[in-house]
């Protein structure tokens, strides 16, 4: 059974999914976040969201624009916090800033004034690596997402692609345990994505660490994930979560023509189709 | 040309975004010997005016000359008078922009990441800022003396509102996104002002320091004319008392200097700071 039914109370502790037998690595417990606009009504954008992520799972979020994706992904990372509810992350509650996540947001955040180089080593500047070892990890990082030759471009001389892989290594550099995507090749053309998405799931069977991943593009969330979850339009909660059986490694050029790809991507799509 | 010659080429893309860059520029300043000759041409016709009019059409004692006031120059130089009040002037100056600009950073920067302490203090800045500075200076010749410590004040107060006000202002222009993006990776308070909010503020710091050099040598004059026994401010007001017109114009151009070549310096440090933007 790859489909859960619509739920305001998903039992966490029974361990439905894959993820959740093992210590799950993110629990979102039960979130209902309202704002209040100046001079316009309060409305709730989330309410009774809970899912769990395991340590090594690849979870995507899918759900129509304003639904409160993003907003789950904020408060994983601490820069929000719930109304109501809990977040766990590595078995700690979520009450500040959340250093133990790397965060590769929809614009590339890079520091306009610092290079290629110089961005990917910030965070280890920051989190106080010495100097041989920030060398090091940085020339192995530009290696790994295919940045040789650009390490002293600044990133207005990157093309969006490039940016992006320069994000990504900036985020996995300092080797989070969680990582949080909030759209992250959603700009890009259909062939760079495609590869990114390449180089991301890559990466990530390097070394496997717990994904949280907002997309609302169907495709990139079956091609890259172990388990999808589907939210409603606003107030956001979580309609399904459905499992991604589709064996790895992926291929994610050749993947499409999957017969399991078109039936997963129907499945998705009539439980995403009613809330557009 | 010479920013063709600086950059290397990458990529194929990249040095296209270069020349495109660089023909943007090329519009927008069209540094080319002609203009170049033209600005010559329109000085040298406007002195040659002056020397013409100057007690033909306008009595001398008013416009003085051009060759009056060179002379008077030479003679400065080389009896060497000059030299104090110029060194007086240059340090009152130096010493009240730094001032200025230090508390203008420091207190933007302090108001733009507090919000409470905006809402304290930004209206009473605001307040103080509506007075007319020189309407000031008499009291600041009361408080800190006739000595240098009065145009110091004066001017740092001028040059710290200016900058004062495009920091604070450049504060609400750091993407949130960056803010964020730096608080995952564990940055500090410290480190969030290091690399995030001076260099997201280097074009509004260095409009501020530009601006701020003719603002502190607006302060300083002021000082120099209500009440003091030196600086150049004082050499052209003493001129004025005693109808010395040569005295007036070469003050004024000494003064004008002293500020080109401050302005100059902080062209220098923006040429290096924005170096990334190229």
């Amino acid at each position: 059974m790859s489909v859960t039914e619509p739920t305001h109370t998903i039992d966490i502790a029974s361990g439905r999914h894959g993820g959740a037998e093992q210590q799950a690595s993110i629990r979102i417990i039960d979130i209902e976040q309202r704002f209040a606009p100046p001079n316009q009504p309060a409305f709730n954008a989330l309410e009774a969201v809970s899912f769990d992520i395991g340590p090594t799972e690849f979870c995507s979020i899918v759900g129509p624009s304003g639904c409160g994706k993003s907003t789950v992904l904020n408060m994983v990372a601490g820069l929000l916090r719930p109304t109501s509810g809990r977040i766990q992350a590595l078995g700690k509650p979520v009450t500040k800033v959340n250093t133990e996540v790397g965060y590769v947001t929809q614009d590339s955040n890079l520091l306009p004034w610092l290079t290629t180089a110089k961005n990917i080593e910030l965070p280890l500047k920051i989190r106080g690596f010495a100097k041989s070892e920030r060398e090091r990890l940085v020339a192995e990082w530009i290696g790994l997402v295919g940045l040789e030759g650009f390490e002293s471009s600044y990133p207005h001389q990157l093309s969006g692609g490039m940016q992006k892989r320069c994000a990504i290594a900036r985020t996995l550099v300092y080797d989070p345990e969680v990582l949080l995507l909030d759209e992250p090749f959603g700009a890009l053309d259909a062939i760079t994505k495609t590869v990114l998405q390449g180089v991301l799931l890559d990466l990530w069977s390097a070394k496997p660490r717990s994904v949280l991943f907002v997309t609302h593009d169907l495709n990139e969330a079956i091609t890259l994930s172990d388990k999808v979850v589907v939210m409603t339009k606003r107030p956001g909660t979580v309609k399904a979560i459905v499992d991604i059986d589709l064996p790895r490694p992926r291929n994610v050029y050749e993947i499409g023509s999957d017969p399991r790809f078109g039936e997963l991507h129907h499945e998705l799509w009539s439980l995403f189709k009613s809330e557009i | 040309m010479s920013v063709m010659q600086r950059s290397h080429p990458r990529a194929p893309a990249e040095s296209a975004d270069v020349e495109a860059g660089a023909r943007a520029r090329a519009l927008r300043v069209p540094a080319t010997a002609w203009i170049l000759s033209g600005r010559l041409l329109i000085v040298v016709v406007l002195i040659a005016a002056w020397q013409l009019f100057s007690g033909r059409v306008v009595p001398a004692y008013l416009i003085s000359s051009p060759t009056a006031v060179a002379h008077r120059l030479v003679d400065l130089f080389t009896s060497g008078d000059v030299w104090s009040d110029l060194g007086i002037t240059t340090e009152e100056l130096i010493i009240g922009y730094v001032i200025g600009v230090a508390g203008g950073v420091i207190v933007g920067v302090a108001l733009g990441t507090s919000r409470i302490a905006a809402a304290l203090i930004e209206p009473l800045l605001a307040a103080l800022n509506s007075i007319p500075k020189i309407a000031l200076a008499p009291l600041f010749l009361l408080w800190f003396g006739i000595g240098l410590g009065s145009k110091i004040a004066i001017a740092a107060m001028t040059v710290f509102f200016v900058m004062f006000y495009n920091v604070y202002m450049g504060m609400g222009t750091i993407p949130n996104g960056l803010v964020n993006t730096l608080q995952i990776m564990g940055a500090s308070r410290q480190t969030m002002v290091r690399q995030l909010v001076l260099p997201q503020l280097t074009v509004p710091i260095l409009a501020g320091l530009k601006a701020g050099v003719s603002f502190a040598m607006i302060g300083v004059v002021v000082g120099e004319f209500v009440a003091a026994d030196s600086g150049l401010g004082y050499y052209v007001r003493n001129s004025t008392d005693l109808f010395d017109s040569p005295g007036v114009y070469a003050g004024i151009i000494l003064l004008m200097l002293l500020v080109l070549v401050g302005i100059g310096l902080v062209t220098l440090l923006e040429r290096r700071l924005l170096r990334w933007r190229r």
